[in-house]
């Protein structure tokens, strides 16, 4: 290899050849005047071509958006810190309209609302950015919802049914287990993300608006603790951060979510809550001094939702038959969901999963109320074996729950109404469920197979639980393939003969914890004459405890 | 076009084919009158009501006008008002910052008859200077507690025997809130309207040293040309900008000041502020 050699000399002239050819170029910025700033709103002044959402620029470079473009001046929410903002600093257009950066890179990862990283991971790679208002797909774009979402949850799977696309309410009182909800259902994601088939695999985003920091950090542990994090995206707009935060990480996050449907690929969105988002966007209405409505929110808090939700929706084929799924989390004040937000909530998604603290309080968790809980997408949503199983439950539940308030008062019941509660009794037990352990679909219609055709009615109510868990245990062992079918959509007489037989079978080994009670044991002999034998109780008087020192 | 901007347009031609008739010492109290007429406007809402209900025809509304107005104030004063009057408004408040605008324009006009809008234009420019120079006296001009006579008495003290009568009315229109603006804001906008009646754009430019005559020459031809309309110069000097300088036009700015090139340094350096 040949020597190189450059002289000081030249080296010196080419590096101020380089210096001088330095050319600063300036470039023509539109300027507007802040005329005043106050709690995370700014009025400007100027900046005549200004967009509607356009992103502004504040001196101290922090972010701002116009939401309301007057005669003379310009409504801003700031987005971060406001204590810089005064009034007379300048404000620069950036001409962006409001956008975030969007892409596969943001899995695994923990974004505010605009898109930048708060998990100290580095900087995200952006496959390209996308804005937040956009459009809703029309009805052309749009195919109905046919696809199962399975939650993992027998209570939802079988009688509230999420499909594909499908807007579903999450709704109740606050501790009532609505985010546990959510969070099972992404988890339930993970085995479809490690089978690795694009049609299979569903990719999740949790927004958390006005949560506590602590919560979201215990979201994203769980999360991680549980490999759910590869295929998941938080974003974020804590309790502490400004109300125009709150109000856009909604949008953020389902911009994430839309250009993953538009690319043909399933989304599930988790929008923690949307009650803290309303509230947010009613402080901003009212500091821009809109016209407060109902209960102070503005006039178009129903527009708020309504083409946020519309937003998610099973796509055509011919646009890829990607799919984004909502779960919209609503908190309601004292289970009142006739309140303003409730009500437009209910009104634009498919359907609710109502959650009542009463059932929880009963140690009923999930705590699913069956009566007012609906999902109007239903059966279509439902892989076959399902359809098939859980038909009854629905209308068994309730008669339970009717007859249940009833029965509390009367003593003597007739046979078909005591069987009834009987079986009520072992359902409700059936669909229990701890949290974050979702159910694989086959072993769900398993479960509700043996509770609905009455093959738990010899079990007592106490050991319900811990026979559905040791028989699925069972039939994981010795009939993979009956499992293994029913997860394929098969159901036909085979597979319940099948069942049937092994259930019978399993009962026979099953130790109930109450020896008394042991189902199948053989009858006993009733007793002869003369055999009887007496008792006898004798009464021992106690000694009072003082008196014994 | 906005049906309001037709009407002003039409009210301004009225007031220009009087500027071309009578003196700048008639123009000035028919400015005085308008400005009368504006702040009975601003007093009375039900006459801005009156004065604008679209359910009565224009002829109507200008009669109401001339009823109320007929013995005090002359012909000539009142005959733009009428074009106002008889066209379409949206509010009161409109055709009130419309009267204002008006009688602004009669200002100019009269200064221009004088040949001394040039020397207007200067004063207040260079008044707002040495109100931007003095937080006391920009306090004390921008309060919206005080009320404006106070205010008014106050530049009045400053202004005597320094300043034009017109740029003195001027800032009074601006003390009163021109249009709803704050005070600085209405008192540039005034700088702007002077310029624009003699058909010149504005350029503030900040410079660490002052530029010299061939400096200030080119900067105009060029900014001239991207305008398509003369520009003048308000250079103002401030060594905190370090050097390179900065063009404001309207709501347009160049920047290339050492100040800005440092703090965008900064900015990329260590990222934001927060």
């Amino acid at each position: 290899m040949a020597e190189l050699t450059i002289s000081a000399g030249e080296i010196q002239s080419a590096l101020q050849q380089y210096v001088a050819s330095f050319k600063p170029g300036v470039s023509r910025e539109e300027i507007g005047v802040v005329a005043d700033a106050g709690d995370g709103i700014a009025h400007v002044e100027g900046l005549p071509s200004a967009q509607a959402n356009e992103l502004l620029e504040f001196e101290d470079g922090t972010l701002g958006v116009s939401l309301n473009l007057d005669v003379r001046e310009i409504g801003v929410v700031i987005l971060g810190e406001f204590g810089g903002i005064e009034e007379g600093q300048q404000v620069k257009r950036t001409g962006r309209v409001l956008s975030v950066p969007v892409g596969d890179h943001f899995l695994g990862r923990v974004v505010n609302p605009l898109g930048q990283p708060l998990d100290g991971l580095g900087e995200i790679e952006a496959e390209s950015y996308r804005e937040l208002e956009l459009q809703a797909p029309n009805v052309m774009a749009r195919q109905p919802v046919k696809e199962a979402l399975l939650t993992g949850i027998k209570a939802i799977d079988a009688m509230t049914a999420i499909g594909r696309g499908q807007r579903q309410l999450i709704i109740g009182d606050r501790r009532t287990g609505k985010t546990t909800i959510a969070i099972d259902t992404i988890l339930n994601q993970k085995a479809n993300w490690e089978s690795g088939d694009p049609a299979q695999q569903v990719r999740c985003i949790y927004v958390a608006i006005g949560q506590k920091a602590s919560t979201v950090a215990a979201v994203k542990g769980t999360l991680e603790e549980r490999g759910a994090m590869a295929y998941t995206t938080i974003v974020t707009a804590p309790a502490s951060d400004p109300a125009g935060f709150k109000y856009l990480a909604p949008y953020t996050g389902s911009a994430i979510g839309q250009h993953w449907m538009y690319a043909g690929k399933h989304v599930l969105i988790v929008f923690d809550d949307l009650t803290k988002q309303a509230e947010a966007y009613r402080a901003i209405s009212l500091l821009l001094r809109r016209p407060p409505g109902r209960e102070a929110y503005p006039g178009d808090v129903f527009y708020l939702h309504s083409r946020l939700l519309e937003r998610c929706a099973k796509l055509s084929d011919a646009l890829g038959g990607g799919s984004m799924t909502g779960l919209p989390i609503i908190e309601t004040k004292a289970n009142d969901i006739a309140a303003f937000i409730p009500t437009n909530v209910i009104s634009i998604t498919d359907g609710q999963i109502f959650l009542e603290a009463d059932l929880f309080n009963q140690g009923v968790r999930p705590a699913i109320n069956v009566g007012t809980s609906v999902s109007r997408v239903g059966g279509a949503a439902q892989g076959k074996p399902m359809k098939r199983v859980a038909g009854r439950l629905r209308l068994d539940l309730a008669q339970y729950r009717e007859l249940e308030a009833f029965a509390a008062f009367a003593s003597d019941l007739d046979r078909a109404s005591r069987a009834q509660l009987e079986r009520g009794g072992r359902l409700v037990e059936l669909l229990k469920q701890p949290n974050y352990s979702p159910f694989p679909v086959q072993e769900e219609v398993v479960s509700v197979w043996a509770g609905t055709e009455g093959k738990l009615d010899d079990i007592p109510v106490g050991d319900v639980g811990r026979f559905e868990t040791e028989f699925l245990g069972y039939l994981r062992h010795s009939h993979p393939g009956v499992l293994a079918s029913i997860a394929d959509g098969d159901w036909d007489d085979d597979i319940v003969a099948t069942l049937t037989d092994a259930i019978e079978h399993f009962k026979a080994m099953f130790l109930a914890k109450d020896r008394g009670l042991v189902p199948h044991e053989e009858a006993a002999e009733a007793m002869g004459e003369g055999v009887e034998r007496q008792e006898t109780v004798k009464r021992l008087k106690r000694t009072p405890p003082q008196a014994r020192r | 076009m906005d049906p309001s901007r037709v009407t002003y347009l039409a009210a301004v031609e009225r007031l220009n084919s009087l500027a071309r008739s009578v003196g700048a010492a008639r123009l000035a109290s028919i400015a005085d009158d308008l400005l009368a007429v504006a702040m009975l406007l601003e007093k009375q809402p039900g006459l801005r009501r009156a004065l604008t209900d679209p359910s009565r025809s224009g002829e109507d509304r200008a009669g109401l006008l001339d009823s109320l107005l007929e013995s005090r104030m002359a012909e000539d004063a009142r005959s733009p008002l009428r074009v106002l009057v008889a066209g379409r408004w949206s509010s009161g408040s409109e055709l009130l910052t419309t009267v204002e605008r008006l009688a602004v324009e009669a200002l100019l006009a009269s200064a221009d008859a004088a040949h001394e809008l040039i020397d207007v234009e200067d004063e207040l420019f260079r008044f707002g200077q040495v109100v931007e120079g003095n937080p006391g006296l920009s306090a004390a001009l921008g309060s919206s507690t005080t009320p404006a006579e106070q205010r008014s008495r106050l530049v009045h003290s400053l202004l005597a025997n320094k300043a034009r009568p017109v740029t003195t009315r001027l800032v009074d229109v601006a003390l009163r809130g021109f249009g709803g603006r704050s005070f600085d804001a209405g008192l540039a906008r005034l700088v702007e309207l002077a310029a624009d009646r003699r058909d010149r754009a504005i350029a503030y430019v900040t410079v660490a040293r002052t530029l010299s005559q061939e400096q200030q020459r080119r900067l105009a031809d060029q900014l001239s040309s991207i305008y398509g309309r003369t520009v003048d110069l308000k250079i103002s000097v401030s060594p905190e900008v370090v050097g390179g300088l900065r063009v404001r036009i309207g709501d347009d700015l160049y920047d290339a000041t050492i100040l800005r090139r440092l703090a965008e340094a900064r900015v990329r350096l260590v990222g934001r502020a927060s």
